[in-house]
Formats: C-alpha cells, structure tokens, sequence
C-alpha cells in the first residue's frame, strides 16, 4: 500500500483498548450490578414527578381543558408547545442511528443505542401531550380511520392534524422496531452473560432464540441498513408534518415555506442537546468514560453548533422575507415578535439557540463538560420558547385587532410538563439499568482489528 | 503518492476544446438569439449565466465541507471541485456585467422592478422595505460584495488547499480546519441572497423564504453530479491510478441520491404550502408555470429531477458501477437544467399585458436557455482547463489522504 | 447418543473467515458460523447467497402507498363525500404526507416480518446450545459448527477440517449433553 508524505491518524472511538470480552463485561455488568444510592434517589424523584403529571392529566380528563390558561385567540398553548418540543428532542436518536449509520460515521456506535431510546420515549410524551389536548380524550379512536365513528363519518385526510396522527404513530413504530431490532444480539449476549435465572428468563425470550448465526446476520444487516434507509426520510418527514399544522394555514408567521427544513434542523438541534445532557449524566454515574468520550460528546457539540446556525439561518430568512414580502401582516407579525408583548420569549429564544451555542467554536470548550451540559440546557430551554414563541406570537395578535388577547399557563400546563420530564427520566433510568446502554455488537465491530484484513486484489474491479 | 499535473495530456486538450465548441455554439447562438428575440435572449444569457455561477460557487462549498466535516473518502475528489471554483472569480465578474449594467442606468430588459409598469409593484416599491432592498445602489453593492466574498473563499481555502501540496507539515490544512466554518456561513449567506437577487426578484412581487434552500440544493447536486463525472474521466483515461475507486462513486452516488431526495423535500414543502393556503399573492408563481405549456417543464422536472434519479440511483449495484452512476450524474446535469429553465425562464415568455398576464412556453426560449448553458459552460471549461494545465489533480500531500488510499485498497472497515 | 455436529472456536477473525472458505470450497451445506457482531466478507466466504428481503420490503411498500391512497380517496371521494374548507374531496397533493407514513410504516414492517421470516425467529433453542464453549460466540469468539444432518458430513473428515484450518478445541456435540 502506499503512504503519504503527511499523515493526520484520528483519535481512538473507545479509550483504554478493551478487549472483546471486557466489553461485554464492562456493559452486561451493569445490569447485574446493584442499583446504587444515586441512582435510586434519581429514580425515586422522576417516578414522583410522573406520577404527579399523570395526576394532573386525570385532573384534565376530568375536569376538561378549561382548567388550562387557553382563551379565545389563544387556542393552543403550552399543550402544543410541548407537543412539538417533544418530538423534536425525538429527532437526534433517528439521526444518530439512522443517517449516521447510512454515512459511515462510526462514532455513532457508543450513543445510537441511547438516543434511541430517548427518541421513544420523547415521542411517547409528544403524545401524551396532543392526546391530552384533545378535549375528549376517551374518543381517542376517533383519530383512526375506523368504520362506525360518530355518523359514519371518517377521518378529515385534507385536515394536517390527521395527517400527525398518521406521521408520530408511524415514526414511534418504526423507531421502536428500529430500537428492537438493534437490540437483538445484545439482549442474546445478556441472555449468556447474566447469572439470575429471571433475567436470564427475560433475556431469552426478548433475544428471540439469537445465536449469532452468520447466515442470520447476513439477513440482519441488510434489515438493519432497510430500516435505516426508511427513518432517514421518516425523521425529516415526521418534523415537516409538524410544521404542516401551522403552514397550510394562512396565519402569518405560520404560513411561510422553509418551516419544514427548519423545524427538522430544529428539532436535530434541540434532540442532540438533550443527548449531551443526558449522557455527560449517564456516563458519570455508570462510569462509561472509556466508551461516550470527550470525542463523541464533541462531536455532538459540532453538530449542535451546525444546526443552531441553520435555525439561524431560518430566523433571519423568516425576518427578512416578512419584511421584503410587501405584505403588511407578515411584517407586523416578525416586528411584533421582537418587539411585542412576547418580545421577552423571543429574545430568549435568541439568545439561547443562537447566541449560546457559539461558543463550541472553541475546541477547548466543545471538550469541557460543564460548559457543554450549561450550553445544552440553554439550547432546550432556548427551543421549548421558540416553539412558545411561534404559538402564542401569531395567535395572540391576529387580523382582528378587537381581539387581541395574552395566555398565561396555570399550574396544571406546568405540572403536565414537569410531569413529561418525570416519565422521560423514568423510563430512562430503567433503560439505563435493564437494557445494555451501548450497542455491544455495533462497538465490538468497530474496534481496531475486529474486522478482516481484506488484501487489495479483493476489492479491485472486474 | 506522485504528483500529478496533467499538462497537455488529452485529458486537458479535450476539456479546452469543448471549452471553445460551447463557446462558440453559445456566442453564434445566442447572437441569433437577439437578432431574433431580444426576450429569449435574455432568458437564455441569464439560464447560463445561474447555471455555472451557482455550480462554481458550489464547488469551493464542496471543498469547505470536505474540510468541516473531516471526511476522509473525500480528499480523493476535492481538488477536482477546487480546480472547478476559479470560474466563479475569473469569468463570473464579467459575465455578470450585462446583466447588472442596465440595472444601474434604469431600464434593465431582465428585472422588471428597475423600472416597473405595473402599479401594484411600483406602490410596494415605494412603500416599505422592497424597495430598500431591490434599490438599484443597494442591488449593486450587493453584487459587488458577494464577488469579494467568493474571491476570499477561493484564496483562502482552495488556495491553502494548493498550497498544501509542498508543505512540509499540516499548517495549511490545519487552517482550513479552522476557516471551513466561517467559510460555509458565507456559502449559504450568498448562494441565498444572490438566488433571491438575481432569480427570485424575475418575480418581484412573490417571495418564499425556503427559496435560497431549494437554489442550493440544486446547485450541490449537479455540484457532485460534474466532480463524479470528472473523476470517472480522469480515471478512465488513466491518469490517476490507486486513487479512486468503487467507493469513492458509491459515495459521490449515495450524495446525489440524497440530495436528489432533499431537492424534492425543499421544492415540495415549497410547492405544497403554497397549494393548500391557496393565496393569491404566491400562488400565482405556480399558476402561471403549470399552465400554457410550461407545465411539461414544470411536472416534467418531477419526474427529470425526482423520479427518474431516485428509480435509478437507489439501487446499490448502479451506484458502484462507474459507467451506469456516470450516466446517471449527467442525467441529472440535463435535469438541473430542467428545473432552472422552469423557474428562470417562464418570465421572458410573458404576453397578454398586466392582467391577462401569461407565460406561453415556446421553442425559441428554450433554445436560447441551452445556447445560454453553452456559452456559460464552454468559458467553465476553458478557464477550468487552464487549472488541470497547473495544479496536481489530487490534493497528494492531504494528511488524510492515507485514509482514502486504504478505503480504496478496501481495508477501510465499514460500519 | 445421536451427534448434533461439530464445533470449532476460533479467537482470531482473519482464521476465520479463511477457515470458512476452506468449509465452503470442501462442498459443505448444512453449517454455520457463530460471531458476537458481523464481519465483514465472512458471508461471502461462506458462500451466502444475497439476501431477498429488500423485494419483501419494496412489496411492503408498495401495499402501504397503494393502501395509503385507496384509503385516502374511497372515504374523502367515494364513500361519505363532505365538502371541508371548499378544499377538493380528493387530491394527489394532500394525501402524500400520509401516502409516505403509511408507505414507510408497511415497509418497515414488512422488513422486519420478513427478517423474522428469513431468520425463523424467535427459536428459542439452538441444537449446539448445550456447549458451553458454544456461547464463547456471544461474547468474544468466533464458532463453526458442522452440522451431523449434512450430507457429505463424516466426523472424522469434519474434525479434521477444523483442526486444520486452525480452530482451538474442536468437539462433537452430542444431542442432550451438558459439555465442557
């Protein structure tokens, strides 16, 4: 083979060189481990926090959503501002795992697991919150496409919320199969690895009988490749449906074309900051140190500069369109935002997704733990408000100026979407315990010397 | 890793000689052209003109993101982009003067806000921040700055690219590391803004915020379509043995296949917002190019510019058999066309005044387009030809281009 | 005590996959290797034949597209026809976003029903399971296993094989037996 005069080597995926088996070791322990002091307060706090939240979505069901702040300009509020904040925090795990993985990057392989995992559970909330608004909850069927709903009548198709029904439930099923299907030869490695009977019940049945075949894997890899090859267009699709709610109308500051890329770079943006912050915790806490390294966590911050710069990029389209656009609405509607009664939500939202994140221009605080988990705060905070912003800015102050309004949540908004953080962490932390945290196989064939030397002659063409 | 410079080896002859068959195929037609048609002409000169300058420009972005994002299959065609990009310093300046010039002395035959007839567009000039904008100093400055810009960018990342080769450490490099950020923003700062200037403005009345997305998309494809196409050319002539190899067109292959996708993605979320709000003020750009013949070009370049690639070019096999993924990379050359020629060229058609306003398609404009994508192409060329006389085909001193060479030989693993 | 077949372990992945070869070319049909994540080229020298699950799936999602737009048409324009927003009962234009969900969700299903199809998964029992060096596999070793039902399978012949081909520790398994 020849060399080159100059050569740059790239820094090691996983640190201190394990071996094969340590790392089965290192990640199957952790489930036989005992849970510790910490992690059972952590759980302790978020399962009380779910069931608070939970509480008060019965109160809702109960009650109807007259006990929110909704008014009348203002029909959606923090509801659908959760909503949508939801399923963007969903998008980074699809990313990781799925364009990722089709673009070859092998970093992907000590996060994908994890942040899939959050995209489940990140789109359950998403729904949780859009069922809860619906008013009558208990006739949720009603948004399927079932015969005999009320009248015989069917689902309204021309209707963009018909359209999310169909594009959240497909993007949960296809992650959680995505999820699973990934996860198979873990679970067999667990089934082999754990010493409790009951687990290594559990285990067995959820590996599905995996023996590592390779006839077997030959199958899998190429599902795994279809599967995905199909969330890549899912996950750019499932955000874009989002935005449909609000472009196909004619409110302005709703109705303007780059809301699709921009909600999908959005929602890249906001998932991957709760990646990093949910992982600079996990790694601490379950000592992955050698595994999620400062190299993973910066390249996440990259991407996490990347995209904040494109929703940017979409503010000042947004802004400069409304303005250059001739149309007297639109240009009230951008200066209102920034100068308005909601000028405080919108500034937030500036300085959090724009401002903040310049600073992993710098290598050296890209690699700095509490300046990533400060600035991947800041960039969730920064999104949930510009999602607030998009919401209440077009609805508070439409055509009519006679009636104009303001919405303030009450405590039940609040507790539901404190409520939506519980059942997160929750689930999470028993993801973290139960199911081994990093793709075991994906990291064993990704290690230095795991896979064949081919000699050049193979692979020339004939 | 050789230098290699090609000089006059044919490879570099047949690209001067196509250089100056385009150029005089686009000076004799387009000189017909505005015998005949001054409309057309203009049309066509403009098609050209947005044709090249967007892939020029997209060709230095080419090499920026190569250096952002580290990618190490990439060393192996960026020079090829680099050597692409002093287009968009050396003849897109002058190409740009007779479309700016009647701008400046008030009575441009291309943009109708320079001297508007219309009443509708001549209050909204007057009033408010359009008029700001589409100022005839402002207009022009604008320009100006963009060609500043894009000279910087070639100095400073395609030449540091440059002068990597004779280093003798990674400083160049290690600054364009640094520079590729900063370099990107100006990318998608003026590939936006002069898409709006001198494309979306041939409306002046309309607007869409995701315009400058679906201009860029454009432009990256047909970007990656000409460096596959020269990279299958330089290895088919032998000029560069052990450098590319099977990978390097499932890559190139795979980004076309995707952008092909994410050209779709832009250009309906366009398409389909404004079909279902339904309002007058922007519908109207669709009205009139999906009607009185356009709309062969306006569906056509759905199934040109969607269809046909994504049929073609998802399946694994064409996109690692260099003569098949070719095919499909000048495919989608013709394709680009398509789709410029249906949003640029419908305005030099108009007929039946301010109300009954139409667009009927005719045979002469498109004419025109192609004489227009000649002549911009045939200069493309020549002024490339004279880069590939110069400078080494591949950056052979990259510090990752042993990464390439090993991904070729194919002991690169896979994830 | 009937023989289930033969089983060599391997600690390096270059033995491996040349070992593969070496069964492969020697006509052998009924035999596997067991690896705890995929390497590269192994099924090719296995002799795998390419995988047919990505037709499964394009039939998948040609049933989802075709459903999607059935569906979407025969309720809005057929079956219960109600005039929403002056909007037309039916268009091309807005089914696609549900024509794409529902394309990719019985795509996505039919990939991963066929996955199971082609794996016959779950089975929940391997004839070799009861080797203990056979779950090495799992963890940080590669396996061949020759199966006793193959035609060309003679034990000596077998052992001999693996043993040349460089595998440690080639044993027989036996149907029911606790091995070491």
């Amino acid at each position: 083979m020849q060399t080159t005069a100059i050569r740059h080597e790239r820094e090691p995926l996983i640190l201190g060189n394990p071996t094969l088996h340590d790392i089965t070791a290192k990640i199957a322990g952790i489930a036989e481990s005992k849970p510790n002091m910490k992690f059972l307060t952590a759980l302790g706090f978020s399962a009380t926090l779910m069931a608070w939240g939970i509480g008060c979505i019965l109160y809702t069901v109960f009650n109807g959503i007259g006990v929110w702040g909704l008014n009348n300009p203002i029909g959606w509020g923090w509801d659908i501002t959760n909503f949508v904040f939801w399923v963007g925090i969903g998008h980074a795990g699809t990313l990781i795992s799925a364009i990722l993985f089709l673009f070859r990057q092998k970093w992907r392989t000590a996060i994908n697991r994890s942040a899939e995992a959050m995209t489940i559970f990140a789109v359950l909330n998403a729904t949780t919150m859009v069922l809860s608004h619906t008013g009558r909850q208990w006739l949720f069927t009603w948004l399927i496409p079932t015969p005999g709903n009320q009248m015989n009548m069917w689902t309204n198709f021309r209707s963009p919320l018909e359209w999310d029904v169909f594009a959240v439930n497909t993007y949960l099923l296809v992650s959680l199969m995505f999820w699973f299907i990934g996860m198979v030869p873990d679970l067999a490695t667990m089934r082999e690895y754990v010493k409790s009977n009951i687990a290594k019940k559990v285990y067995t049945i959820f590996s599905l009988g995996w023996d590592g075949s390779m006839r077997k894997w030959h199958h899998y890899e190429m599902a795994y490749m279809i599967l995905a090859g199909l969330s890549t267009p899912l996950v750019l699709s499932v955000h874009s449906v989002v935005s449909f709610d609000f472009t196909v109308g004619i409110l302005p500051g709703w109705h303007t074309t780059i809301f699709p890329p921009y909600f999908v770079a959005g929602a890249i943006f906001s998932g991957f900051a709760m990646v990093v912050t949910l992982l600079v915790i996990a790694r601490e806490i379950l000592d992955l140190k050698e595994y999620i390294t400062l190299k993973h966590l910066d390249n996440m911050n990259k991407i996490i500069l990347a995209t904040g710069m494109m929703v940017g990029y979409a503010y000042a389209m947004e802004m400069f369109i409304a303005q250059y656009s001739g149309n007297k609405y639109e240009g009230f509607v951008f200066l209102n935002r920034a100068t308005g009664d909601y000028a405080w939500a919108y500034w937030t939202m500036v300085l959090c997704n724009v401002i903040s994140p310049q600073v992993f221009w710098f290598a050296k605080l890209r690699r700095s733990i509490p300046v990533m988990f400060v600035i991947s705060i800041f960039v969730n905070i920064g999104m949930w408000f510009e999602r607030f912003t998009i919401i209440s800015t077009s609805l508070h102050h439409d055509f009519l100026p006679s009636s104009w309004g303001y919405y303030s949540p009450t405590w039940v908004e609040v507790s539901i979407f404190a409520g939506t953080f519980g059942i997160f962490l929750t689930l999470f932390l028993l993801f973290a315990k139960f199911i081994p945290v990093i793709a075991i196989a994906e990291v064993k064939g990704v290690m230095p010397n795991a896979q064949p030397h081919h000699h050049h002659d193979e692979h020339e063409e004939h | 890793m050789k230098r290699i410079v090609l000089n006059d080896k044919p490879f570099v002859k047949e690209m001067e000689t196509y250089g100056l068959i385009g150029l005089v195929i686009g000076v004799v037609g387009l000189g017909a052209s505005f015998a005949m048609d001054a409309h057309s002409f203009w049309g066509g000169y403009l098609l050209g003109f947005i044709y090249f300058m967007g892939i020029s420009v997209t060709m230095m972005f080419f090499s920026t993101l190569s250096y952002l994002v580290n990618a190490g299959w990439a060393v192996a065609v960026r020079r090829i982009a680099e050597l692409y990009s002093f287009h968009a310093i050396w003849a897109v300046p002058v190409l740009m003067l007779p479309l700016i010039i009647p701008v400046l002395t008030g009575n441009s035959p291309v943009y109708s806000w320079v001297n508007p007839t219309d009443a509708h567009l001549k209050e909204m000039l007057e009033h408010g921040f359009k008029g700001v904008y589409l100022a005839k100093g402002f207009f022009i400055v604008r320009m100006v700055l963009y060609i500043a810009l894009w000279f910087i960018m070639n100095r400073f990342i395609v030449g540091n690219s440059i002068k990597q080769d004779t280093a003798t450490d990674i400083t160049p490099t290690a600054k364009n590391w640094k520079r590729a950020a900063l370099f990107t923003i100006i990318y998608a700062l003026t590939i936006t803004f002069i898409s709006f200037d001198l494309v979306m403005s041939l409306e002046p009345k309309w607007f869409s915020t995701i315009f400058g997305v679906t201009a860029f998309a454009g432009n990256f494809i047909s970007t990656c379509a000409l460096v596959l196409i020269t990279m299958n050319a330089l290895k088919q002539g032998g000029y560069v043995k052990g450098v590319f190899s099977r990978e390097h067109y499932h890559d190139l292959g795979k980004l076309m296949f995707a952008f092909t996708i994410f050209w779709t993605y832009v250009n309906f979320s366009q398409y389909f917002i404004i079909w279902y709000a339904n309002i007058p003020e922007e519908t109207f750009f669709y009205d009139m190019r999906l009607n009185n013949g356009w709309q062969l070009f306006g569906w056509g370049s759905l199934i040109i510019h969607f269809v046909i690639p994504f049929l073609f070019l998802i399946r694994q096999d064409i996109k690692r058999t260099p003569k098949m993924v070719r095919m499909g990379a000048l495919w989608i050359l013709f394709a680009h066309f398509v789709d410029l020629s249906w949003i640029i060229l419908p305005v030099f058609t108009a007929s039946g005044g301010e109300h009954g306003a139409a667009y009927h398609l005719n045979g002469s404009v498109i004419l025109a387009g192609l004489c227009g994508v000649a002549l911009n192409g045939g200069i493309f060329l020549y002024i490339a030809s004279m880069q590939y006389k110069k400078y080494p085909v591949i950056a052979y001193n990259d510090p990752y281009l042993h990464e390439t060479l090993e991904y070729s030989s194919g002991s690169y693993d896979r994830v | 005590m009937k023989a289930v077949g033969v089983l060599g372990n391997f600690t390096d992945v270059n033995a491996i996959v040349s070992a593969a070869s070496k069964v492969n070319e020697a006509g052998y049909t009924s035999w596997d290797c067991f690896t705890p994540y995929p390497v590269h080229g192994l099924d090719k020298a296995m002799g795998v034949k390419r995988t047919i699950l990505p037709y499964i799936s394009f039939v998948g999602g040609c049933i989802g597209l075709m459903t999607a737009i059935g569906l979407q048409s025969w309720t809005g324009a057929v079956d219960y026809k109600l005039n929403i927003g002056g909007k037309p009962l039916f268009a091309l234009q807005f089914s696609i976003p549900i024509d794409f969900e529902l394309t990719v969700l019985v795509c996505a299903i039919s990939t991963v029903v066929g996955l199971f199809h082609l794996c016959k998964l779950p089975t929940w029992w391997n004839p070799f399971q009861s080797d203990k060096g056979f779950a090495k596999a799992m963890d940080d070793e590669f396996v061949i296993g020759i199966y006793a039902n193959d035609s060309r399978y003679h034990q000596e012949n077998v052992i001999a094989l693996l043993q040349s081909a460089g595998a440690t520790d080639v044993r027989v398994v036996h149907e029911g037996e606790e091995h070491n």
